[in-house]
């Protein structure tokens, strides 16, 4: 809890111009098995699979760091240790499997709250904003829970099966919902290169999933990674 | 005051025995520890009464110091002892000791030195039993915050790292368990204030009116000592939520719950 944040000096550059948005060196955690090296580039979406206990979302987890781990990650060039946590997490954003409330309605989570295009695209209605998170469910926070953390505008996603509990039809609003958010250019506000401004994508997605229809659908080959024991 | 003998107390003693009977027929296993417990008080209080006449008289400032070093561990090792979930190391008992010392010790050297203004101020006749007090409703509130806090993190991790997740700080995302630690732990204060005069009969005051005081005079003083348990009770509380939250995260704010072992 040291860390203090410089907001000027420490935000991290968007206006680096590499091609990788994310790269990941040897990185290994508890329940991880080998060192993990990954490079994401702006646009990509990337499939995460293997049995269980290999330590996917402990390896999504410490890029995230959220917890203690070995190896580095880079983000548009800038290492994480040289980002403070929080500024680190709101870019590189980690959505757990199980999604989590601790205040007394949905919308008291919001930082902002989301618009009612966003909440249809997912298939959600406006009211639910007002409802306790107990009665909503796991689907429905599910899909809040992306909501509430796409608010920040994260330039990296590391989704932990989050369409697990969703019906075909909202996981395939999900999808094309999270295809759409990596492939829009980051708003006038953000854009501080016009190398950026010419390839338009600057958002990437790392996707813990089982579903093998669903790395059909969204991943070519080459950018699913399977982890092994 | 009236005197009354040990040959009295002895024969009311038989009232408890006489009971562990009674409640033995009634199929109460634990005779022998209620027996075993009467005796240890008993004991205890002898030997205290002993221990504080010899220090009242010897008025040695060295034996105070003695007696409140002992009364302030004994009081952060209890905080430790009744938690579920404990600091790993000596943090568990040092940040009880730690609180404890910022308000129940400052709060009673203070009112010591500015208020009742005995000669010296460290007169063992005032000083121990307001120390004794104050320790008491500390320990007690302490350990309640501690505990509340420890086993909500340790229950509510996910909650927590969905905050940490968002990009919330340590600090921010440890709030809504904060809240709920300071609730429990001020609680059984702000009833103790509600119950003052009413429902019960304070034990200090209880303790002059015996000694021949003057109802009004001992009222003040058990007005004077309910605000100093509730200011000690709270920023200990405070003070003890604050350090221990700290060290559930590490210098990049990642809640480590492994400091915490179960007890």
């Amino acid at each position: 809890m040291k860390t203090k944040c410089m907001t000027a000096s420490a935000t991290i550059d968007s206006a680096n111009t590499t091609v990788e948005l994310l790269k990941v060196s040897k990185l290994l955690t508890t329940g991880v098995l080998k060192p993990v090296d990954l490079t994401i580039q702006a646009g990509q979406l990337w499939i995460l699979s293997g049995i269980s206990g290999t330590g996917k979302s402990q390896l999504l987890k410490a890029i995230a760091d959220l917890i203690p781990h070995t190896g580095q990650a880079w983000l548009n060039g800038q290492a994480q240790a040289d980002v403070c946590a929080e500024q680190w997490r709101q870019q590189v954003m980690y959505f757990a499997a199980e999604t989590a409330w601790w205040l007394d309605t949905i919308m008291e989570h919001f930082v902002e709250n989301p618009s009612s295009q966003q909440l249809e695209a997912l298939g959600l209605e406006q009211s639910i904003l007002q409802k306790h998170p107990d009665s909503c469910s796991s689907g429905e926070k599910q899909r809040l829970a992306l909501l509430r953390g796409l608010a920040f505008n994260p330039k990296v996603l590391l989704l932990d099966e989050i369409t697990a509990n969703l019906d075909p039809e909202s996981t395939l609003k999900v999808e094309i919902f999270l295809q759409h958010y990596i492939q829009t250019p980051l708003s006038q506000s953000e854009q501080t290169s016009s190398a950026l401004q010419n390839k338009g994508a600057a958002r990437a997605i790392l996707w813990i999933s089982h579903d093998v229809q669903q790395h059909q659908r969204l991943a070519h080959p080459e950018l699913q990674l399977v982890l092994n024991k | 005051m009236i005197l009354i003998s040990y040959w009295d107390l002895l024969t009311l003693s038989f009232l408890v025995f006489l009971l562990g009977g009674v409640l033995w027929l009634n199929g109460f296993s634990q005779v022998k520890q209620l027996w075993w417990a009467t005796l240890r008080m008993a004991a205890q209080l002898l030997f205290m009464g002993v221990w504080l006449s010899w220090v009242f008289y010897a008025e040695n400032v060295l034996w105070v110091v003695l007696v409140g070093l002992v009364m302030l561990s004994a009081a952060g090792y209890e905080i430790s002892k009744r938690q579920q979930y404990r600091l790993n190391k000596f943090h568990g008992v040092w940040i009880g000791l730690l609180a404890l010392s910022f308000t129940s010790l400052m709060l009673l050297i203070g009112v010591l030195v500015f208020v009742i203004q005995p000669e010296p101020w460290y007169q063992p006749q005032y000083l121990i039993p307001l120390l004794g007090m104050l320790l008491g409703n500390s320990m007690t509130s302490i350990g309640v915050g501690l505990d509340t806090l420890t086993r909500s993190a340790v229950q509510l991790k996910a909650k927590i790292e969905a905050q940490l997740a968002l990009g919330k700080t340590a600090k921010q995302s440890m709030q809504f368990i904060k809240e709920q630690s300071l609730h429990a732990a001020m609680i059984p204060v702000i009833n103790m204030l509600v119950a003052a005069g009413i429902i019960s009969l304070p034990g200090m005051m209880t303790g002059q009116i015996l000694a021949g005081a003057d109802p009004a005079e001992a009222v003040k003083y058990q007005i004077m000592i309910m605000l100093l348990i509730a200011t000690s009770t709270g920023l200990g509380t405070l003070i003890a939520i604050e350090i221990a939250s700290r060290r559930l995260f590490d210098d990049r704010q990642r809640l480590q719950l492994d400091v915490l072992s179960k007890a």
